[in-house]
């Protein structure tokens, strides 16, 4: 599940947008802890830690003192705004690129996005 | 002074082993010598130096102190300072044990005439005219002393072992060999074979403590360099 | 952060060898350090020195701010289990436990008594007498349960199978998330601990090539893989690490995370972006310095920090 590839906070706040995209982490529920999230991923909960803080600094979690993080209302919003906006440059562009290669005009890769046959 | 506790500890941890088998060690002497007087003639010399077998010992068990305790107390955060203490430590502690368990049987076989067999275990001849009290004192300087000898051989192996091979076994030989023909030579043997005649209890008590003086000194400039590896 | 142990300029000597080589470093309170290298770069003789088992031919050491040898004060807050740690010659698992105790304050015994039975450890066998694999999970235990506020391991899971591991990278977080305290590991299992590392410390020949925040080294390399023109264009001007060819295929691993300039740059030309796993930058690091290329690009990495 993590790669070593990138920075482990990173992939660990990834991991938690995705729980909260698909409903796996609800509004207002509480987040693992760090040394939840330690335990599960096998990883330094400083790790774990600075993931969490990440998405508390994009308002994603927020803190309750004394008992730990939970999702915000409007997190899913939030999160699929920024994950739309990241398609496009995850997804598309690389699609696009890799269509000139092979030679693929626009308007037949339109017809295979709407899943047609060329 | 409680890190140096603390290697005390350490080597007392096993106390079972520790004090079991000198305990079987003089024991099983002692049998055999009662067995033989036992069947022997009461004529002759029913003097014997098996009493010597604890002081092996404590030798040997001073030695595995350090070669086997010391990287472990390194390891658990000792400073060498304290390991040394805290082996001192243990050696005293042995040493008035031993000592205090050689006067009781000292007394005993007095008492019973020789374990009723007229046998000289703990009682030598040369004994005779000892108080208790600086017989008890003799027997634990000897146990101390012989624990530091044990203590500083170990400390001299584990700080040159791969050196001392090539160079101190040989170095060893070249000097005592050599002491040996200069006694030789001057007509220095019976000089020594009279000082040693000459000792009484008390003086070899006296040259014994400082005897352990000084091996304990030396074991502590041999550990104080000592590296762990 | 506080830095709990501070190496300077350190060198040292072995009969004319040098297995140190102008060391200098810091470890930072709490954190899990890995001290990562081959075989021989010097890692159990940079332990020794931190530890003050051995003795400095130059440069110093400074652990909790002052010099650990000889220092009761310092060293009775360090506990060292090495490689092939030695026990007393009749002990066993039971007196060991008991002889920790007496030597760390802090020592839990609680975590102790669990990890003998977690670790389906003897109490009353030899440790000497132990299997290797077993010999380790006293070593284990031992540095664990000491609470030792800087507890160093050397190559600790010796003749540990998969799953013993496992365990032992459980019970290490479990025991760090409650009681946080200064980790040192020296290991060849990147792969593995990676994940458990919060800095890393890469010796190569006595020399310290690498050093840093775990995450920060993960995206510190990329590999660039295509046509070699292609790759030296989006290349150009990076410090490269490695070089591997097939034919006019190449694989460039370069010391730089890509902007997003070079990413598109990369793209546009066909060429392939890879992230570089620790594991591979330690062997990258780590590798022979024989080749006159990768000295000059180590030299590079080390002068970073």
């Amino acid at each position: 599940m993590i790669d070593d590839g990138r920075p482990i906070f990173q992939q660990i706040a990834e991991d938690l947008e995705r729980q909260i995209l698909d409903g796996t982490l609800p509004e207002e529920s509480q987040a693992p802890s760090t040394n939840e999230l330690a335990a599960f991923h096998r990883i330094n909960p400083a790790t774990a830690a600075k993931g969490l803080n990440e998405l508390v600094a994009s308002g994603i979690l927020y803190k309750k003192r004394g008992i730990g993080m939970f999702v915000s209302t409007g997190a899913h919003d939030k999160v699929l705004a920024i994950r739309r906006d990241d398609f496009q440059r995850e997804y598309v562009e690389p699609l696009l690129a890799e269509a000139r290669r092979l030679g693929i005009e626009q308007s037949h890769l339109l017809v295979m996005i709407k899943g047609g046959r060329v | 002074m409680n890190r140096s506790v603390a290697v005390m500890r350490m080597h007392l941890v096993d106390r079972i082993t520790l004090f079991l088998m000198p305990t079987s060690i003089l024991a099983a002497s002692f049998a055999i010598n009662v067995a033989v007087w036992s069947l022997e003639p009461p004529s002759g010399s029913r003097t014997t130096g098996a009493a010597i077998s604890v002081y092996c010992f404590v030798l040997a068990a001073a030695m595995l102190c350090v070669t086997r305790g010391l990287p472990f107390a390194l390891g658990m955060g000792s400073s060498r300072r304290a390991f040394t203490l805290g082996t001192g430590m243990t050696g005293l502690v042995l040493a008035l044990v031993m000592g205090t368990a050689y006067l009781v049987l000292n007394r005993l076989e007095v008492l019973t005439n020789g374990w009723w067999l007229h046998g000289a275990f703990f009682e030598l001849p040369w004994f005779h005219g000892t108080s208790p009290a600086l017989l008890w004192v003799a027997f634990t300087v000897a146990f101390l002393a012989v624990f530091m000898l044990g203590a500083l051989v170990a400390a001299v192996w584990f700080r040159w072992n791969s050196s001392l091979l090539v160079i101190g076994a040989p170095a060893t030989v070249v000097v005592v060999g050599g002491g040996a023909v200069l006694l030789t030579w001057r007509h220095g043997w019976d000089n020594i074979w009279h000082w040693f005649g000459d000792l009484t209890p008390m003086s070899m008590t006296g040259w014994l403590a400082v005897a352990t003086v000084v091996f304990a000194g030396l074991t502590w400039a041999t550990l104080r360099r000592v590296r762990a590896a | 952060m506080n830095e709990l142990i501070e190496a300077t300029n350190v060198t040292k000597n072995y009969r004319g060898v040098r297995a140190l080589d102008d060391v200098t470093l810091s470890i930072s309170e709490n954190s899990i350090t890995g001290l990562l290298g081959r075989n021989g770069a010097g890692k159990t003789t940079l332990m020794s020195l931190l530890t003050a088992q051995d003795f400095l031919t130059s440069g110093s050491v400074k652990v909790f701010g002052e010099d650990p040898l000889e220092n009761d004060k310092v060293l009775s807050r360090m506990c060292f289990i090495r490689e092939s740690q030695r026990y007393p010659n009749n002990f066993k698992v039971r007196h060991v436990l008991a002889a920790g105790e007496n030597f760390y304050p802090d020592w839990d015994a609680e975590l102790a008594a669990s990890l003998v039975e977690e670790f389906r450890l003897p109490a009353g066998r030899q440790v000497e007498k132990l299997s290797r694999g077993m010999r380790s999970s006293v070593g284990i235990l031992l540095g664990l349960a000491s609470r030792a506020p800087i507890t160093i391991f050397d190559e600790p899971y010796l003749g540990l199978d998969a799953t013993a591991r496992q365990q032992f990278y459980d019970v290490l977080l479990r025991e760090y998330a409650e009681n946080p305290r200064t980790i040192v590991l020296s290991t060849h299992l990147i792969d593995e601990v990676s994940g458990l590392l919060s800095d890393v410390l890469v010796l190569n020949d006595g020399r310290l090539v690498m050093a840093g925040a775990a995450d920060d080294l993960r995206q510190r390399a990329t590999v660039l893989t295509g046509k070699d023109d292609r790759v030296a264009i989006v290349a150009a001007g990076l410090p490269v690490l490695h070089r591997e060819a097939l034919g006019a295929y190449t694989a460039l691993t370069v010391d730089a995370r890509l902007d997003d300039e070079r990413r598109a740059l990369a793209q546009s030309m066909s060429v392939e972006i890879q992230p570089v796993s620790l594991q591979t930058l330690v062997v990258r690091a780590g590798l022979s310095e024989t080749a006159g290329a990768a000295d000059r690009t180590l030299s590079t990495i080390g002068g970073a920090r």
